[in-house]
């Protein structure tokens, strides 16, 4: 096995990592999984690692244009990908917030919180695909989002209110 | 009694509108620190670890060799009970402790067998696949009433049976074990309607919190203290070992820190598995030591719900309960870590649900069986009740021919009436009363129009037919404990408040940040609240039994009116009035007719000093909450599928706080096993092997976003006079009940008895006698 370098851009930033084997020191293993990668090289710690498996969601960052479960792709894998955190949404010179992260805010679209960067990601991925999705759209695109809380009904709501407007 | 609910709402500043919570845009923007998210110079040098667990349900380990795995660099300790110092031996599982955590025996899949401590979660399982076991493999029993049959194979040797003894100690509390008084029998001669039978609500459901349990501990050896960090609903719980049931010396002390809490639903409350296991390696190791889930621990380790199962009979005269008798009997698995006191809760529902009846002959008998273990989850005592005894109970109605909806309204508890609570004492329900909300739900559900009687459906469309249920909870937990608060006022016009409170998903910390800001009639910016930690505030039992609004939100409340009392009679000599002549408003205090003389809070509070004020709580059971949910079911009887339509949840939660947050908490009923484990939820157990089969979360059904009902909320605000602010919480209750109304439902779509849970096309098929 070889160790080669790889590119991401995070957030509009661009990072190279050196990747490798498992047992070379001071290289991201082959083996290690994009959300590590986020959280313990890059301190983006929004993206959560809860079930390891790509089953609850949140762990989602955008890739390339897509949702993704960041628990289930290798980062050796993802040289030259755009990659998009929960960190990246607000505009960084200002402080303003993405309209969704707001409409979540308004719209107390939250409990515990926990889940809640996934599902932003995921309504945001949605969005920027299609800035008016049926409320059906929005609960097929969000059903690989778990949230044990129930907050769903306000996410619905905050969605929504980002899917009207400009309507 | 002159009733104190016709007081008129009051118009607050704060109370009652929807303000964001301190933390919301760090949770949208992913800067929230949970657990795994914390980075503290205390947790450098950190040890993880993980637990070989048994691959049998019950079994005698008959040697162990962790020589090749101990060989490995990295790996610290692997601890089995071979090496098990001397003084680990007092680190006890169970109530009462039962069970060391490691031993030649394990009662469970997943037991632990031995605990590998190592410099990475890696080696750590690289080390698991080295140890090598010799096990002799013994008979093991999953059914409570089978565990208790003579010849079955006893778990526990010490014990010489499969019941529990009847532990009944909590804190200063002596729990309620039985419900005996009144001449059951005479009622039962002269009842009109007598039924029952009997009932489970075993199914191994799963809270499922998204983010992971996990702690870390260090140990000082020479304060014998240790400092735990944990994913936990609360800090004073981390104490919970030493202190309750003798799980740990009682001399040592753990200062708890927990950080946000990504969801808990009850079960995080108690850490018991994480604090004994963490407490024997950071001792061991004097490193600090960390403890973390995946999904698969999980299912596996954390507490179950107990499972519950009755044999109990009503009897009924002129459509109220008069006297019940039977057993109820609840299965812990291989350890209850909240004993006899989660049925203590149970009884004392039972009483409020049943509040006329005066002939009780009701014993709890909890079994041991080879399940995993059971503990603390959302709806302590009420959901196992609910679900298990409204079938029972509701057989007696239906032989009554009386509507459900009238029967709550006739049974359920309301002020003047007595019950015995879980600590054995006498209560006389006091300023809340029910009898109007459970009709406004059931009008907005619509009920009058739906209820076709017992065991016939509302609607019939070829193999479809349509359903309707419901079913009622309350607690008298919302008072539970005590609490206590400090608030300090600084000279720039804000205010601290001190007080153990973790943010688990309530909005409890903006809750308690809006009362003080009322009080003090500051801006809610003004107020902040401490780190939740045991270190640093007062005592406090913690959020559970949707106690927060009442007990916690009182303290807070009184800390904030001790502090201002003292800031107004400082005030008051500059102002040359009295104090009850001062008003404050934003920082600034001034004669109540004299606004432009104002004086600021600087002026009044001295450079370096402060005004610190104190409030507290003391635990009183005497004003329960309610919940009632309806719900509308459609069952295919071709295909025994069956889905929720709508549903309708009800409460008079008193004054709102917040009604964003409210409606969430009423929603949440829906998740977290509690409505849903009456539909789909279940944990499916394969006796053979003692394993889960649905032990993870792809297998393990949940409700996924696209396929969410109607849900509509009645939300009644009554104005109790039971504390400043008047309101009652009612979080932990909301789907308490919701299982038992689907199985009601469900049986009067199809028509036949039901009284399985959930209702899967399985159970369904079967009562229909398809399957």
């Amino acid at each position: 096995m070889e160790i080669k370098p790889i590119t991401l851009t995070v957030n509009g930033k661009k990072y190279t990592f050196m990747t490798g084997p498992d047992d070379v020191e001071g290289v991201i293993p082959n083996s290690e999984v994009l959300v590590k990668t986020l959280r313990n090289r890059l301190s983006l710690t929004g993206a959560k690692d809860a079930c390891e498996e790509g089953a609850c969601g949140c762990c989602t960052v955008i890739m390339n244009g897509e949702p993704v479960t960041s628990c289930m792709i290798l980062t050796v894998d993802c040289d030259g990908a755009d990659i998009t955190t929960i960190e990246g949404l607000e505009n960084p010179k200002t402080g303003e917030l993405d309209p969704l992260q707001q409409a979540f805010i308004d719209k107390y679209a939250f409990q515990c919180g926990y889940c809640t960067p996934g599902i932003i990601m995921t309504a945001r991925a949605l969005l920027n695909k299609n800035p008016h999705p049926t409320r059906e759209e929005i609960g097929e695109a969000l059903s690989g989002n778990f949230c044990r809380c129930i907050s769903h009904y306000h996410v619905f709501e905050a969605v929504e209110q980002v899917a009207n407007q400009g309507r | 009694m002159e009733k104190t609910d016709l007081v008129d709402k009051k118009e607050y500043r704060h109370i009652g509108k929807y303000v964001p919570r301190q933390d919301a845009r760090n949770i949208v923007t992913g800067k929230c620190v949970f657990m795994e998210d914390a980075k503290d110079a205390r947790f450098d040098n950190l040890l993880y670890c993980r637990v070989l667990g048994s691959p049998y349900a019950h079994a005698r380990i008959k040697d162990i060799d962790t020589r090749k795995a101990e060989e490995i660099p990295g790996v610290e300790l692997v601890l089995t009970y071979k090496n098990l110092p001397d003084w680990a031996k007092e680190y006890m599982n169970g109530q009462p402790a039962i069970k060391p955590i490691v031993d030649t025996r394990v009662v469970s899949v997943g037991d632990a067998v031995a605990i590998v401590c190592a410099e990475t979660e890696d080696l750590c399982r690289q080390a698991i696949r080295l140890i090598k076991v010799e096990y002799e493999q013994l008979p093991a029993v999953f059914d409570p009433m089978k565990a208790m049959e003579p010849d079955a194979p006893v778990i526990y040797e010490e014990l010489g049976c499969n019941k529990w003894p009847k532990f009944l100690e909590f804190g200063d509390e002596r729990m309620l074990g039985s419900v005996e008084r009144g001449d059951v029998e005479k009622e039962f001669a002269e009842a009109d309607a007598i039924g029952g039978g009997i009932c489970g609500f075993e199914t191994r459901t799963v809270p499922l919190a998204p983010e992971p349990p996990s702690a870390i501990m260090t140990w000082d050896e020479r304060t014998r203290t240790y400092e735990m960090w944990a994913a936990a609903q609360n800090c004073h719980q981390l104490q919970m070992c030493p202190d309750v049931g003798g799980r740990m010396p009682h001399d040592l002390v753990i200062h708890g820190h927990t950080f946000n809490t990504g969801g808990s639903y009850g079960q995080k409350q108690e850490y018991t598995l994480h604090t004994l296991i963490l407490g024997v390696l950071s001792r061991m190791t004097h490193r600090p030591v960390k403890y973390i889930y995946n999904k698969e621990d999980q299912f596996l380790l954390f507490e179950y719900r107990i499972g519950s199962r009755m044999d109990i009979e009503f009897a009924m005269k002129d459509g109220i309960v008069t006297a019940v008798k039977g057993n109820w009997y609840a299965d812990s698995g291989t350890i209850d870590d909240a004993g006899y006191c989660i049925t203590a809760v149970g009884l004392g529902e039972m009483q409020l649900a049943l509040s006329h009846c005066k002939a009780w002959d009701v014993d709890t008998i909890m079994a041991i069986t080879n399940r995993s273990y059971s503990g603390t989850v959302r709806g302590f005592g009420g959901q196992e009740l609910k679900s298990a005894m409204m079938p029972l109970v509701c057989d007696a109605v239906r032989k009554a021919n009386i509507d459900p909806v009238e029967f709550f309204i006739n049974n359920f508890v309301h002020d003047g009436i007595d019950y015995m609570w879980r600590d054995c004492k006498w209560y006389t329900c006091h300023e809340v009363d029910y009898r109007q909300m459970i009709k406004d739900t059931a009008e907005k559900f619509g009920w009058s129009e739906k209820w076709k009687g017992w065991m016939k459906p509302t609607a019939v469309n070829g193999s479809k037919r349509i359903g309707v249920g419901t079913s009622i909870h309350g607690n008298g937990d919302v008072g539970e404990d005590s609490s206590e608060a400090l608030v300090q006022l600084r000279q720039k016009g804000d205010a601290i408040i001190m007080v153990d409170c973790t943010e688990f998903g309530q909005g409890q910390r903006m809750a308690i940040v809006k009362m003080v800001a009322e009080v003090l009639n500051i801006s809610c910016d003004k107020v902040h609240v401490t780190p939740s930690s045991s270190w640093d505030n007062p005592e406090d039992f913690g959020l559970c039994g949707s106690r927060g609004t009442l007990t916690m939100g009182s303290a807070v409340t009184r800390a904030a009116e001790d502090a201002l009392r003292q800031l107004k009679e400082i005030a008051a000599k500059k102002l040359r009035i009295s104090p009850e002549q001062v008003r404050t408003e934003d920082g600034f205090l001034f004669p109540y007719n004299k606004p432009h003389k104002k004086i600021s809070w600087e002026e009044c509070i001295e450079y370096t000093t402060d005004i610190i004020g104190k409030g507290q709580w003391r635990a009183n059971y005497a004003a329960p909450n309610c919940v009632i949910n309806f719900v509308e079911v459609e069952v295919d009887i071709e295909t025994g599928e069956a889905k929720i339509l709508r549903l309708v949840s009800g409460t008079d939660a008193g004054q709102i706080i917040d009604p964003k947050a409210l409606e969430m908490q009423m929603q949440g009923g829906i998740g977290a096993a509690a409505i849903d484990t009456g539909l789909f939820e279940e944990n499916i157990l394969d006796e053979y092997t003692g394993r889960f089969v649905t032990g993870n979360l792809i297998d393990y059904k949940w409700r996924t976003f696209n396929d969410f009902p109607q849900m509509d909320l009645v939300i009644n605000e009554g104005q109790p006079n039971i504390s400043r602010f008047r309101a009652v919480g009612v979080g932990e209750i909301a789907g308490a009940a919701g299982a038992a109304a689907i199985q009601m439902a469900v049986q009067n779509a199809i028509g036949v008895e039901f009284k399985e849970y959930p209702a899967t096309p399985q159970n369904i098929l079967k009562a229909l006698g398809k399957a």
